[in-house]
């Protein structure tokens, strides 16, 4: 994800985040205060309801106390005027004064006088018994003996609380004995609701205490004591205020119930609203600018610089170079990147001439540099490799024993194992198997790798071919074995030939007669001759072995060898010419020899060829003639010493000197068509020559 | 004192030659020449010699060592090597067989006397 992406998210996120922490706070704040404001509202509504209804209670009680201490009344009580009622009280009476009913009694608590008011009809009736009955129970209202005794309140009349008040009637100045009580009331049914609502504003509606509209939680609240009035919303657009009233004796009357639509709430809730509404525009103008300008202050130059070094990076053209206008911090982050890059280009070129120095070094040297791993796989390889046919690519991840020969794959598996645990440098040699099969002698040095804890990451190493040094090893080795073989043999001949030449001797000194003597003498001479073959055959011999080895080529070889036989007329067929072997430097020896048995023993002999075949042991070269051959019975005996018509060494030198490289000879030509010695040439101990211009790369 | 008789063998013919004059020359009868393991015993058998003077190096599939052995298990008569080896594997194979003497390749008529001698002591 780029950085564009990733700070559009982050800015959204955050911008979310605000709007909607900004919205929760403000909606839980904003709306806990209107919801306090509506609380007061509410609060004060259900004060001035109360406040009117005490005002009415009042109202009743003036109207009562300005009738109850009045002379005339004073005096329809004691009987002084019975015309009292019909002159002062009519039904316009109650009308005017708002009063449901009047009732007058006497100091005997008598009832003197009692009127009910019918508003629909404009009559006056008397007051139910139920009603009166009521009152007369509570003695509050008619037991008052002090003048400006008052009782006012609410009655809790069966069906319908009653706003009553009672007076004492005394003299208009207060003077006398109270002769009654002047009881006036006003029933608090519907209409006078709804008249205090229209004063009031708020919806008004009483409720009996153990009403069943009352909850009883709310009845238990109000209960408390110190606990009044409650506000509660009934739903989302009605609110509720519950005040508790008393009734003239102090006990629990009535729940007074107002409710007003939630018009403070609802416009809060509006506001809030608004204000979420303005603050997301608000914010996600702010967002959208501030987006812009960060991306064409920062963000889009910044992709546009980091997309100018990943050019660069996968590019072929490492010279070119970022470029970002203006001289703020990313400007100057170009220019360090400018630097960079120039430093990099700069060290990358010197590594490169490093490393093209190394590679040269290594990959134009005759020795394979190899490293592997710690499980023994081959990791890299050089080039020299190939000369034993194998590709680099078939050997990378290949292990390492690939191409050991497998009887000695165990023990260098093992040394490398060891090597790897005790961190050491490890010396050893091995046969190679090339890719055709062929031996290789290799010598292999090998030092750990490390990582910079310490840590054994592989095993870097050399591998040397010393195959020709082995074979001249060997070869020196069984030179000299048998040089002493022959050593021995020739001594125990020559001492041989000496024990007869000095028995000899003797006996010519011994005997009388001249022509034993004569024959002695002879024998004496011939045995001198054989001692002196002995040891010329072993000063010939004693070059065997003496020099290494080394790559011949035979057409060369027997170049040199036919040279001798200039003058012999025989025809001398070379198809040899494209070989080399690896053998003795008296391979020409050999050669000589062959060609030599061939004239001094062949006969009729014309022609001597030297041709090769190639079979799976290796190359087969064949010398044959058409002379008479050899007898099946010396095809073996051939090979002896002291075996022949000459001095019987030459075959016996041939096959010593072939024997130092390996090479074996045999005799299998048919007696009578000519003689045919095979020369077996083993694996890896001849060479083909390529063409003349690519000779040197054979 | 009668006279010794003497096995040679010997596959040179002028050294059994030689050997022979020498050996007739210091007072011993020579009663044959082999040059093979198989003459040797086919005349032991036969010439019943009192001594056998027994070349290493004979023709034949066993050579004079093998020849010694079967001799000395077979009849009991002293068995002298005559041998150009000096040393090496094949002395070190005579000596086991242990001979009653040896004679080095070139050797004189002395040299036939002393071994002879205390061969047949």
């Amino acid at each position: 994800m780029d950085l564009q992406k990733k700070t559009l998210i982050v800015l959204v996120t955050f911008l979310i985040l605000a709007i909607a922490l900004t919205g929760v706070f403000v909606t839980v704040l904003l709306l806990s205060n209107y919801q306090s404001l509506e609380q007061k509202y509410i609060t004060n509504d259900l004060d001035r309801t109360i406040s009117q209804i005490k005002n009415e209670e009042h109202t009743i009680s003036a109207i009562d106390n300005d009738w109850a201490p009045w002379d005339d009344t004073y005096d329809f009580v004691t009987g002084k005027r019975p015309d009292y009622i019909e002159r002062n009280i009519n039904p316009d009476t109650f009308a005017n004064l708002n009063l449901d009913f009047m009732i007058i009694t006497n100091h005997k608590g008598e009832i003197v006088y009692s009127g009910a008011f019918d508003p629909a009809n404009g009559t006056i009736s008397p007051v139910s018994t139920s009603l009166l009955q009521e009152i007369n129970a509570n003695s509050s209202l008619v037991s008052l003996t002090a003048p400006h005794a008052e009782t006012t309140g609410i009655l809790m009349h069966s069906d319908t609380p009653v706003l009553i008040t009672s007076h004492p009637i005394v003299r208009t100045d207060f003077s006398g004995t109270p002769q009654g009580v002047m009881i006036m009331g006003r029933f608090l049914d519907q209409d006078e609701i709804g008249r205090l609502s229209s004063m009031t504003i708020p919806s008004i509606a009483f409720y009996r205490v153990t009403d069943p509209a009352i909850s009883p939680s709310l009845q238990s609240v109000l209960g408390t004591p110190g606990m009044s009035m409650i506000i509660q919303p009934t739903d989302a657009n009605t609110v509720a205020g519950y005040a508790l009233m008393r009734d003239i004796s102090g006990n629990p009357a009535l729940v007074l119930e107002i409710t007003e639509p939630r018009d403070i709430y609802r416009e809060g809730t509006s506001t809030v609203l608004q204000f979420i509404v303005i603050l997301l525009l608000s914010e996600l103008t702010f967002g959208i600018v501030m987006i812009f300008f960060l991306d064409r202050i920062v963000l889009s130059r910044m992709q546009s610089l980091g997309s100018q070094v990943r050019h660069i990076g996968t590019g072929s053209d490492r010279s070119s170079r970022v470029e970002m206008d203006g001289s703020d911090e990313l400007s100057e982050l170009a220019t360090e990147i400018n630097r960079m890059l120039n430093d990099i280009e700069k060290t990358n070129s010197e590594l490169l001439k490093t490393e093209m120095r190394f590679r040269e070094l290594a990959e134009n040297t005759s020795d394979v540099l190899f490293t592997m791993d710690t499980a023994g796989k081959v990791l890299y390889v050089t080039p020299s490799i190939n000369r034993y046919g194998y590709l680099i690519e078939d050997l990378i991840s290949q292990d390492f024993s690939f191409f050991v020969y497998t009887g000695d794959r165990t023990r260098v598996s093992l040394e490398f194992h060891r090597q790897v645990v005790e961190c050491t440098p490890l010396v050893t040699t091995f046969r190679l198997v090339d890719k055709w099969g062929f031996f290789h002698w290799i010598e292999t040095k090998s030092a750990i790798n490390m990582d910079v804890f310490g840590k054994t990451t592989g095993i870097n190493g050399v591998l040397r071919d010393f195959t020709d040094r082995k074979r001249a090893e060997e070869s020196i080795m069984l030179a000299n074995k048998k040089l002493n073989l022959l050593n021995n043999i020739t001594r125990h001949d020559i001492l041989n030939t000496i024990t007869a030449l000095l028995g000899c001797v003797d006996m010519a000194n011994a005997t009388k007669v001249p022509a034993e003597r004569e024959e002695l003498l002879g024998q004496i001479k011939e045995l001198t001759r054989i001692i002196q073959r002995q040891i010329e055959f072993t000063r010939a011999y004693q070059s065997v072995g003496v020099n290494a080895p080394s790559w011949q080529n035979l057409g060369e070889v027997l170049n040199r060898v036919i040279v001798n036989f200039a003058g012999s007329r025989i025809t001398l067929d070379d198809e040899i010419a494209n070989v080399k072997v690896y053998a003795d430097p008296l391979l020409e020896k050999v050669f000589y020899n062959l060609i030599d048995n061939a004239i001094r023993y062949g006969g009729h002999i014309r022609t001597v060829r030297f041709y090769y075949q190639i079979s799976d042991v290796g190359l087969t070269l064949i010398c044959e003639d058409d002379g008479i051959g050899i007898p099946d019975t010396e095809k073996v005996q051939i090979f002896e010493q002291g075996v022949g018509k000459n001095t019987g060494m030459g075959l016996f030198l041939t096959r010593e000197i072939l024997l130092i490289t390996g090479i074996t000879i045999l005799e299998n030509g048919r007696f009578g068509q000519g003689a045919r010695f095979e020369m077996l040439i083993p694996n890896g101990a001849f060479r083909f020559i390529r063409e003349t211009k690519d000779e040197k790369r054979e | 004192m009668s006279e010794k008789v003497i096995l040679l063998v010997e596959d040179d013919d002028i050294i059994a030659k030689v050997a022979e004059w020498r050996l007739k020359n210091l007072g011993y009868k020579v009663c044959g020449r082999a040059v093979t393991g198989a003459e040797v015993m086919e005349q032991v058998v036969k010439n019943k010699p009192d001594l056998v003077l027994m070349d290493i190096n004979i023709k034949g599939d066993i050579d004079g060592i093998e020849t010694a052995k079967m001799i000395k298990k077979g009849f009991n008569i002293p068995v002298i090597y005559v041998t150009s080896h000096s040393d090496g594997p094949t002395l070190e194979r005579a000596r086991d067989t242990k001979p009653d003497g040896f004679i080095v390749k070139p050797f004189d008529d002395n040299d036939l006397r002393v071994a002879i001698g205390l061969a047949l002591k």
